[in-house]
Formats: structure tokens, C-alpha cells, sequence
């Protein structure tokens, strides 16, 4: 299930939004060193249009010059390499009340997120609830029972999980987020979610 | 490592190759950064979605079976992490915000430099041209052309992961939304 259809490997894309054009069903076998317009689609498609390249490439220098991936967030993503999770310790995200709520044409952010991560033997829940510019996370994993929890990145945070498993991390700041629950000899991390 | 092929450098990686993984960052950065722009969210989201993808992409580098859809699962992962935060916020995706693709960057690209010279003032002029024509255009089709405009170019499976669409649907709609541009280059 960890294909590229399935990002995080969670499931979840599979109950979102998935539509015709996801990697799956409209993969159109191409390799990864860009278009290639002579080639034919593997559904079966034509030739592509050729017209419109010139401005197309103006259109790309155009991003380039005004519009460029900021400098510092290259870093931030090439620093992600050394702060990644042993892959046995991934704890893949089952269930995310916004993941669900797709159908629904507007949602307000006065609910609070519920997410639900798994790993063998554990599972993680979290209710994320945005108060101002920051995040209150409060958590409980299952089975119960005591737990070191700490946050992932930049300005972590370690708490501790009382007898019923449960935690609660205020002042979260919006960004990426992620846990790692130690207990016993156990340790899980969540997969990176945006709050 | 320049020369090495996407899928190569994500085979490197995923080996615990350090080098190969800022390579993979700096070729499909641009990708990334295209998907979020397309999906037109405020400033500070585009930030969190953008490294939210490449968090995830780490964490996940040893789960992903093939290697040259790496670009599509990136493609994919930020349109789902982009559709999250605009549903949190309630929000639709604002039509015309002018705080965002607005020319004037925080970081400015090193072209930037290199086109004081007086030799590219007639390119900087022509894409400035492009670049408003462009945030003229309909938000389908800004939404297209912007993940279109990656360096380098997308696949069109990678643009039909960018933005939940049918492969089949990409080159007409390119098409049609690239001779908008033109006519208003040319008005």
C-alpha cells in the first residue's frame, strides 16, 4: 500500500478525495526527466500538443525569477533527512476528520481535528483544537498506560502521558507536527500532519 | 549528482545517502512549490504544506516501491496536505489574492542578479509582461499553468497528481489556457 498513490502510506488517500487523475489511475508512464510530447499516453492518449512551448518556458523562467521556493525552506526540507524516523517506528495515519469532511462544501475551523495514527500494538489518537494562532493538542494512546510523548522539529517538547495514556500539549504553534510515544521498550511516530 | 535521474537520486537516499537526498530536494523543490502555489494559500500555509510534503517524503523513503514516482507521490501528498488547510480554515481558495505569486518575493531568486545587466532588462521587461498577463488569466487555468511552470518541466502524470485531474485533460486545457496568455501578451 506504500505507493505513490498512497501518500504516507496511510490509507487515507484512498477515502479523501481521490479522483481520475491520482498517480494510480492516471499514471501515464512516463519517467521522471519530464515530458516527453511524442510519446504516447499508456491510457492510450495521442500525441500531445507541441504548441505553446516558447511561452510555456517563459511562463517557467517567469516562476523562477518572481516566484522562487524560498531559500530557507530548501534548507528546512533538506535538514528533514536527519530528523526522519527509523521506518519500523512509523505510526501511519488511519483516520483524519478533515480527510472526511471533504464532502462537505464549507468547514469551519471551530471543530476540533480528529486524528487517529496506528502502529502495531498501539494507536494514537489526537484532538487538535486552534485557539488564536496556536494549537492545543490533547492525546491519548491505546492501550492505556504511562508514556513519554515528544514532539518532532524545531522547538520540541516532551510530556508525559498519565496511567490512561492520556496528554495534552498546549501553545503548538502552526506548522508541521509530529510525536514520537515512548514506552517501555515501545517507541512510535506519528506521520507529519499540517496544523 | 546533478546528472543522476530522479528515481537515482531517490535510490540513493533512501540508502541513507545524505547528498543524493539534498539533490532530490533541490530537483523536485520547484514541484512542490508549484502545487502549493497552484492551490493559491496564504503565505505562512504555503510554508507549512511545503515542508509538511518534504517531512513526510523522509519519513516515508524506505515504504515508497517506485522510485521514479517519487514526483507524483510529492505531487499528490502536498495537494492533500493543501485541500486539509484550506478545509480547516473554511475557507475557498481565494480567486484573486494579491498577496500571493505577487512579483516582488522575499527571497529573490539569483537571477535576479544576474539580470541588473542591462543586456537582460528587455527578458526581465518581456516576463513581467508574461508574469501579469498570466495572473490575468482564470483561476483554472492559473491553477494549470503554475504547477505547468515547475523547473524542471512536470510530467504529466506529476501535473495530473498535482491537482486531482484526468492525464487526459491536461494538454487540451494547456492548450486553450496558453492561447489565453497569448491573446493578452498580444491586447
Amino acid at each position: 500500500m506504500h505507493d505513490p498513490g498512497d501518500p504516507g502510506g496511510s490509507g487515507d488517500s484512498g477515502r479523501e478525495d481521490s479522483l481520475p487523475g491520482d498517480p494510480r489511475s492516471g499514471d501515464s508512464g512516463r519517467n521522471d526527466s519530464g515530458r516527453n510530447d511524442s510519446e504516447t499516453d499508456a491510457s492510450g492518449m495521442d500525441h500531445l500538443p507541441l504548441g505553446g512551448d516558447e511561452l510555456e518556458e517563459e511562463l517557467r523562467r517567469a516562476a523562477g525569477l518572481f516566484d522562487p521556493v524560498p531559500a530557507h525552506l530548501v534548507e528546512i526540507a533538506v535538514a528533514a533527512f536527519t530528523v526522519r524516523t527509523v521506518d519500523t517506528e512509523l505510526a501511519e495515519l488511519l483516520f483524519d476528520s478533515l480527510a472526511v469532511a471533504a464532502a462537505e462544501p464549507v468547514r469551519g475551523g471551530d471543530q476540533p481535528r480528529l486524528l487517529t495514527f496506528g502502529w502495531p500494538g498501539a494507536t494514537i489518537d489526537l484532538e487538535i483544537t486552534a485557539t488564536g494562532g496556536r494549537n492545543r493538542v490533547a492525546g491519548q494512546v491505546l492501550p492505556p498506560g504511562p508514556a513519554r510523548i515528544e514532539t518532532r522539529g524545531a522547538r520540541a517538547v516532551t510530556v508525559t502521558a498519565d496511567p490512561l495514556g492520556r496528554f495534552a500539549l498546549d501553545e503548538v504553534l502552526p506548522g508541521a507536527f509530529s510525536v514520537r510515544c515512548v514506552r517501555g521498550p515501545d517507541a512510535f511516530t506519528t506521520e507529519w500532519i499540517t496544523i | 549528482m546533478d546528472d543522476m535521474s530522479t528515481s537515482g537520486l531517490f535510490q540513493a537516499a533512501a540508502q541513507g545517502d545524505a547528498e543524493a537526498w539534498r539533490a532530490l530536494v533541490l530537483r523536485l523543490s520547484p514541484l512542490v512549490w508549484s502545487v502549493v502555489r497552484a492551490h493559491r494559500l496564504p503565505e505562512a500555509d504555503a510554508h507549512e504544506v511545503y515542508q509538511t510534503a518534504w517531512f513526510r517524503l523522509a519519513d516515508n523513503l524506505s515504504r515508497i516501491k517506485e522510485p521514479d514516482k517519487v514526483g507524483s507521490w510529492l505531487a499528490t501528498t502536498s495537494r492533500h496536505e493543501c485541500l486539509k488547510v484550506i478545509r480547516h480554515s473554511g475557507r475557498v481558495v481565494p480567486t484573486s489574492d494579491t498577496d500571493v505569486l505577487s512579483p516582488v518575493a522575499d527571497d529573490r531568486s539569483p537571477e535576479t542578479s544576474v539580470l541588473e545587466a542591462e543586456a537582460a532588462e528587455q527578458e526581465a521587461d518581456r516576463l513581467r509582461q508574461v508574469w501579469a498577463a498570466f495572473e490575468l488569466l482564470s483561476e483554472g487555468c492559473r491553477r494549470l499553468l503554475r504547477v505547468l511552470m515547475a523547473t524542471p518541466p512536470p510530467s504529466y502524470a506529476e501535473v495530473a497528481a498535482a491537482l486531482g485531474i484526468a492525464v487526459g485533460s491536461i494538454g487540451p486545457t494547456r492548450g486553450r489556457c496558453l492561447n489565453r496568455l497569448r491573446e493578452l501578451l498580444a491586447a
